[in-house]
């Protein structure tokens, strides 16, 4: 079932036209990997299928209806967004953060319910994190804040999830932790779509790719669509994507020049 | 957790009516607490009271500490709620210059010799003027830290609008206008009469009301456009609502009391440290605890000397030290 599509999408901001002609959908139970060099318009992309930046043309669907005619409530209910681990302005708890997840299932004047939070804490325990609930998000790791703001994004209840560079700045452990839950949200059915700068994770996971580039837009499976030839020209340095005898993927430093893509 | 909160409530609110009652008490002509609590009680069961104890409580005591009371709720709500708007909690009215520029607005109002409303409005006016000029100032200017270019933003046009205050001192008649323009910069109650009240506390509670209705929403925004957006909040619309209602009731503490500074930065962080950082918590809590320390303050200010020591001055002492030890605290996580 397609959660998200997106026609003939036009992105930028203000007068500057970043890409065009951008068509992608994005199915129940389905991961896509958004990748791109820095520059070309990545973050964009992501923050118009967001909803926080208006296109610049074309259409964008959630579940078949234009997002145009949503409120940003009615938006909030069908995608939700996981962003990068920084720090709060003030020290909230984890509970605290992830019942901020209800906001758009309460009234305009509300406040969450007993069982709002009863719905942050089932969050927390589904991503195996419910011990954390009470402790300052300013004391825990990187990695737990992460699935922290992933558990917030459950206990949203969309059904798409957008998440910006899940893994950048964790370490080994709990970046494999936290690619872990991506699958097994998958596997519930949801909808995520992961903007990275690591094609190995694409790879690994056997997703579906969207690659924007200075030149074009493509989606495909990523074993398909990210050869050492398409890499080396998107990051404008030679690349060497390789399988290794037990099954695993790797992208390393190719040799020759390569003209860069842009 | 939540008992906890509630029961913290509910010891603030005792805390407020208690220095209510003795706030009351306290004075040339002194009257005992359980007489205060009588004397309320007559009044609503409007049976006859002896004079003085009447006069004394209802027609001076009383509008000043209800006055004292909302001011320092408003300028403590004004304050949680730009920490909140701003995801900064090191501002507050008087460090983003809104309570400089109402003041610049109620000054040149006094200059022209214009009513209480009209004062009120060019405060408003002022104050309105200056946190968009901060804002704008600050979204021009950003670099490395936007907290940084904020405050300093809120300096710049804070030093501005003391300079145009300045000006208008020289200009004004020394004998009438300068010492009430002087002494009304420092903060004070003393002139407060039922009047001023009756036009002050509905323009407030026209602030209030809508800040504390909208308060979960208003946390949201703590987390900056993109996630407040995306968890379903019309970011927009909300910041201006925001923006308005926090500076209207600026403008009017400011526009009956003068410039009052610190309570607006150091009350919301007394509060956090009570009820914790949730906005939906901390709001209330900032009133209640606005409202009881400015009572306990302007009491301090009319009887502890022999002259009424400026509200100002009073605050900038005891807040002073505070704000040191709660920044001594936030390196244990109170600000992170």
């Amino acid at each position: 079932m397609t959660l998200l599509d997106a026609t003939d999408l036009s992105i930028g901001y203000g007068d500057r036209l970043l890409a065009s002609g951008i068509g992608l959908s994005l199915d129940a139970g389905s991961i896509m990997f958004l990748l791109g060099p820095n520059g070309v318009g990545k973050t964009t992309l992501f923050k118009t299928l967001l909803g926080l930046i208006p296109a610049k043309g074309g259409v964008v669907r959630l579940s078949g209806d234009d997002v145009r005619q949503l409120s940003r409530r009615a938006f909030a209910q069908r995608v939700s967004y996981v962003p990068q681990a920084s720090p709060t302005a003030f020290a909230y708890k984890v509970l605290d953060l992830v019942v901020m997840g209800r906001t758009s299932h309460l009234g305009t004047f509300g406040a969450p319910s007993r069982r709002d939070h009863e719905q942050a804490l089932a969050a927390l325990e589904t991503l195996g994190i419910a011990g954390l609930a009470q402790h300052e998000t300013s004391r825990i790791s990187g990695g737990q804040l992460q699935l922290v703001l992933i558990a917030r994004a459950l206990a949203q209840g969309a059904r798409v999830i957008f998440m910006d560079e899940p893994t950048a700045s964790l370490d080994l452990g709990n970046r494999i932790m936290v690619l872990d839950r991506i699958r097994k949200l998958a596997a519930d059915g949801f909808a995520v779509l992961v903007s990275t700068h690591e094609p190995e994770q694409a790879l690994s996971f056997d997703a579906i790719v969207a690659v924007l580039s200075k030149n074009d837009f493509v989606v495909g499976r990523a074993a398909q669509l990210l050869t050492s030839a398409r890499l080396s020209g998107l990051y404008g340095t030679p690349l060497l994507v390789e399988r290794t005898p037990s099954g695993k993927w790797s992208v390393s430093q190719g040799e020759g020049d390569i003209e860069r893509d842009w | 957790m939540r008992s906890h909160a509630a029961g913290v409530f509910v010891l603030l609110s005792l805390v407020l009516l208690a220095a209510i009652v003795m706030a009351s008490g306290v004075g040339a002509y002194h009257i005992a607490p359980v007489d205060v609590v009588r004397a309320l009680i007559a009044r609503f069961e409007n049976e006859p009271l002896p004079g003085p104890i009447s006069t004394v409580l209802f027609q001076i005591r009383l509008p000043r500490i209800l006055a004292a009371a909302l001011v320092g709720a408003a300028l403590s709500a004004a304050g949680a709620c730009y920490q909140s708007l701003f995801r900064n909690p090191l501002v507050s009215p008087d460090i983003l210059g809104v309570s400089t520029g109402a003041g610049l607005g109620a000054v040149a109002g006094i200059l022209l010799g214009l009513p209480v409303v009209a004062i009120q409005g060019l405060g408003f006016v002022g104050g309105l003027l200056t946190v968009l000029l901060v804002a704008a100032l600050a979204r021009a200017l950003r670099s490395g830290s936007e907290i940084l270019v904020l405050v300093l933003a809120g300096i710049v046009v804070g030093a501005l609008a003391g300079a145009a205050i300045s000006l208008i001192k020289v200009l004004a008649d020394p004998y009438e206008q300068l010492p009430a323009i002087t002494f009304w910069l420092l903060g004070s109650l003393a002139a407060i009469k039922s009047a001023d009240l009756a036009t002050c506390v509905p323009v407030i509670l026209l602030g209030l009301v809508p800040l504390v209705l909208f308060r979960w929403r208003i946390g949201i925004l703590s987390l900056g456009d993109d996630e407040a957006s995306a968890l379903g909040v019309d970011v927009r619309r909300l910041r201006m609502l925001v923006i308005a209602a926090a500076t209207l009731i600026t403008a009017s503490a400011v526009s009956i009391s003068g410039v009052i500074g610190w309570v607006g930065l150091m009350v919301p962080h007394m509060a956090r440290l009570l009820v914790g950082a949730r906005f939906d918590r901390l709001l209330p809590a900032s009133i209640l605890l606005g409202a009881a320390f400015m009572i306990a303050v302007d009491t301090l200010a009319r009887s502890a000397a022999r002259i009424e020591i400026p509200l100002g001055v009073l605050t900038a002492l005891i807040g002073g030290p505070i704000f040191v030890w709660l920044l001594a605290r936030g390196r244990r996580g109170i600000v992170p």
